[in-house]
């Protein structure tokens, strides 16, 4: 019994010593999960307006995260949003998604179908899809709570997740620029 | 043993044995079990030589003359000369209802004149062959024997001559033979059992993991059973649920595979149907009593143990190391897998052909699993060696003590195969507990631990998670982090150690770090600052497991 209760004391505390990492191996900040897990591009002035600037992160498992760059004119000088509306197009786009394992419904949206339409208190933007490709999700989080444009618009913020072709991936990736090109392009700091 | 023969009545006696009804099948159709039967002789004309005296005696030559004549069987009366000389051995009498089945010195045509001795008969010695080859070890054997559906065919023309003819008698009375007669499966099994005993030194199981499988097939099959196609619309209506019942039973018996099947070998299809057909039409296509026959079944064997069940709880210390082995497109990723360290070893003990490998849930690959492990089922395939509690113990033991490896067994054991459903209803009700460690964008407080801490119960809406999205269906599930607690770091201040229990199903990294604000509430939303997390491991599966 004695014998019994110490195997299991020393197997706890090599559990313990396990679970706590070594402060020197801990990096001063871990790379953010939207950083680790996706490849980063931009598009930028699309169709051709100027600072119409979007990000496209697209996840190993080749989903694609489409978002407001953070040079995207409405954000500048000051972040401005007050309403984001998914009713474009034909069908409002939050009736769109695919559904199931094998996105059923699935609705092909072309790199220049818009997503949403931003507002600000006197005009509006058209935000595109940038690659061409399923729509799986719209962030409907945005309709109820816009102001997630202005402050977290590459995290919470994200506008919709499209799940496009490989084939159609590698041509819509030559159009982009990567985030080193990105931040060369609009002259920002590295930490951008 | 001839006595069993002199008490039955005299006259459908001789007539069976003219029309060339082996012994075996004459006690079957006189409802006798057991007695005597392994030990008679089945040639029906070498029986009627012997018999013939008694036959005289109780019936009288006259009577029996008629009979025989009626039968008018020339070889018969041909095999069973006045001078008294025996049967040809090269004129074989193949049974008209069991194909041969039943006589087990029939072989190559070729009928031995003493077949009483069962041990000796080609049967046992084909059977015993193949488990030999196979190589199982094994104290008890259970025998799955698939007979053709031509048998029931006969059997019941045989028994509706044997209504007609004399059921005025009293004899042979009632539609459906089934009721009435010994099952040919039976008598088999009854001619077999006790000789393999001996000679394997096993014993008789119908519940044994070792299967010892009998296949007969006769070409007549499909020629003589081709009438039951067209007979009547309900009937092919019932072929088609008898051949999907078929499917069923062939999945549960051995290797009874598709080129084992013969055509029209739905069993308990012909077997139900034929009493429902009328007379009549049964006789416009089948002749009573059954014709003879040319050639007897052909036999094949094959021996197969069941799966067995191997269960543990496996404990995984690398970042490195999946589950099971990581495919992508048909490219293997990853050099080795918790499935194959466990499973190789496991069926180099069982001398099996192959394992399939069952856990109650998964980590991802960078997830250690620690603490007490997580559950596992290994199913054994064709295992020819059960080894013992103690050999597990040793092959578990032998894994744990190998130095570098990442993945450690416990409570390796035998299990039977309800532990699937243990650990099936389990994985939805279990409760799992981690400890991640979790980074903030600032200094971590002890408001923060208070803040946590607090938290019972806390329901969260988790989002199908991007990384998993391209699979799964996008849907929202609610989930229960049922508490958490922290620990400071040593020496780190803006990382903490967070232990954590949630439901089975709760996606921990996404927890964390909000996914986008997909998973809600989350660590950043809680704590109203960045967070990331840097590692993850399982540090308890809370579940009974055998
Ligand atoms: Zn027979």
């Amino acid at each position: 019994m004695e014998n019994l209760e110490g195997t299991n004391a020393s197997e706890e505390e090599s559990l313990e010593s396990l679970l706590y990492p070594a402060p020197h191996e801990l990096p001063l900040r871990p790379l953010p999960a939207i950083k680790c897990n996706y490849t980063h591009h931009f598009a930028l002035n699309v169709m051709g307006k100027d600072r119409h600037d979007q990000y496209v992160y697209r996840h190993a498992n080749g989903l694609c995260i489409i978002g407001l760059a953070p040079t995207h004119v409405v954000l500048h000088p000051t972040p401005s949003v007050i309403g984001v509306d998914f009713n474009v197009g034909k069908q409002s786009r939050v009736e769109m998604k695919a559904c199931g394992k094998r996105k059923r419904n699935a609705h092909i949206l072309e790199s220049n179908s818009v997503l949403c339409k931003v507002m600000t208190s006197d005009q509006f933007f058209l935000i595109r899809c940038c690659v061409k490709g399923v729509l799986l999700e719209v962030n409907e989080q945005l309709v109820t709570s816009p102001f997630l444009l202005n402050n977290q618009a590459s995290t919470e913020g994200y506008v919709a997740i499209m799940m496009p072709k490989p084939e159609d991936w590698s041509k819509a990736e030559k159009a982009l620029l990567t985030r080193e090109q990105y931040i060369a392009e609009r002259g920002l700091s590295l930490h951008a | 043993m001839q006595n069993v023969f002199e008490s039955l009545p005299p006259a459908p006696l001789a007539d069976l044995l003219l029309r060339g009804v082996c012994s075996r099948c004459i006690l079957r159709f006189f409802n006798v079990r057991d007695t005597g039967l392994r030990h008679c002789i089945s040639n029906s004309s070498e029986l009627f030589f012997q018999l013939r005296p008694v036959l005289v005696r109780v019936m009288g030559e006259e009577r029996l003359n008629g009979i025989q004549e009626k039968v008018n069987l020339e070889q018969v009366s041909k095999a069973c000369k006045p001078d008294g000389g025996l049967p040809s051995q090269t004129m074989p009498r193949i049974c008209i209802v069991c194909l041969g089945i039943l006589q087990l010195y029939l072989q190559d045509n070729v009928h031995s004149a003493d077949d009483t001795d069962t041990r000796k008969s080609p049967v046992i010695s084909e059977v015993t062959k193949t488990v030999q080859k196979e190589g199982h070890k094994f104290d008890s054997f259970c025998l799955e024997i698939s007979i053709p559906a031509l048998t029931f065919v006969r059997e019941h023309a045989l028994w509706c001559y044997l209504n007609s003819r004399y059921s005025s008698e009293g004899l042979f009375k009632g539609a459906d033979v089934n009721e009435r007669i010994v099952p040919l499966k039976e008598s088999l099994k009854h001619l077999l059992v006790r000789p393999l005993e001996q000679l394997w030194n096993a014993s008789f199981d119908p519940n044994s993991t070792f299967r010892v499988a009998l296949f007969y097939k006769h070409t007549n099959s499909s020629a003589e059973l081709s009438f039951l196609d067209g007979l009547q619309g309900s009937c092919s209506k019932l072929g088609c649920q008898g051949k999907s019942k078929c499917n069923n039973v062939s999945k549960a018996t051995i290797g009874a595979t598709r080129e084992n099947l013969e055509y029209g070998e739905s069993l308990s299809f012909v077997q139900r149907s034929l009493p429902s057909i009328p007379l009549h039409k049964f006789s416009d296509h089948f002749p009573w009593p059954p014709p003879k026959l040319d050639a007897p079944c052909t036999m094949t064997t094959r021996c197969f143990c069941r799966a067995l069940y191997v269960g543990g709880r496996y404990l995984k210390f690398s970042r490195n190391i999946s589950q099971s082995p990581w495919m992508i497109d048909d490219e293997r990723k990853g050099k080795s897998s918790v499935q194959e360290i466990i499973g190789e070893k496991v069926l180099l003990l069982f001398k099996a052909d192959g394992y399939k490998f069952h856990a109650a849930g998964r980590e991802d690959i960078d997830v250690r699993m620690l603490g007490n492990g997580r559950p596992f089922l290994l199913e054994i395939t064709n295992a020819r060696v059960i080894p013992t509690q103690s050999e597990l113990t040793q092959v578990e033991a032998s894994l744990n003590i190998i130095k570098g490896e990442w993945v450690k067994v416990k409570g390796l054991r035998h299990a039977g195969i309800e532990v699937f459903d243990v650990m099936r209803e389990g994985e939805a009700e279990k409760q799992k507990e981690y400890a991640a460690v979790v980074w903030l964008s600032r200094p971590v407080s002890d408001a923060d631990f208070e803040k946590l801490s607090s938290l019972k119960e806390l329901k969260i809406e988790q989002k199908t998670p991007v990384r998993v999205l391209h699979r799964r269906s996008l849907l929202t599930r609610p989930r229960i982090i049922h508490w958490m607690s922290c620990e400071k770091i040593p020496g780190s201040t803006q990382y903490f150690l967070l232990f954590l229990c949630s439901q089975a199903g709760t996606y921990i990294k996404e927890f964390v770090h909000g996914d986008l604000g997909r998973t809600y509430p989350n660590i950043r939303s809680l704590l109203d600052c960045e967070a990331e997390i840097w590692q993850l491991d399982v540090v308890g599966v809370n579940m009974e497991f055998v």
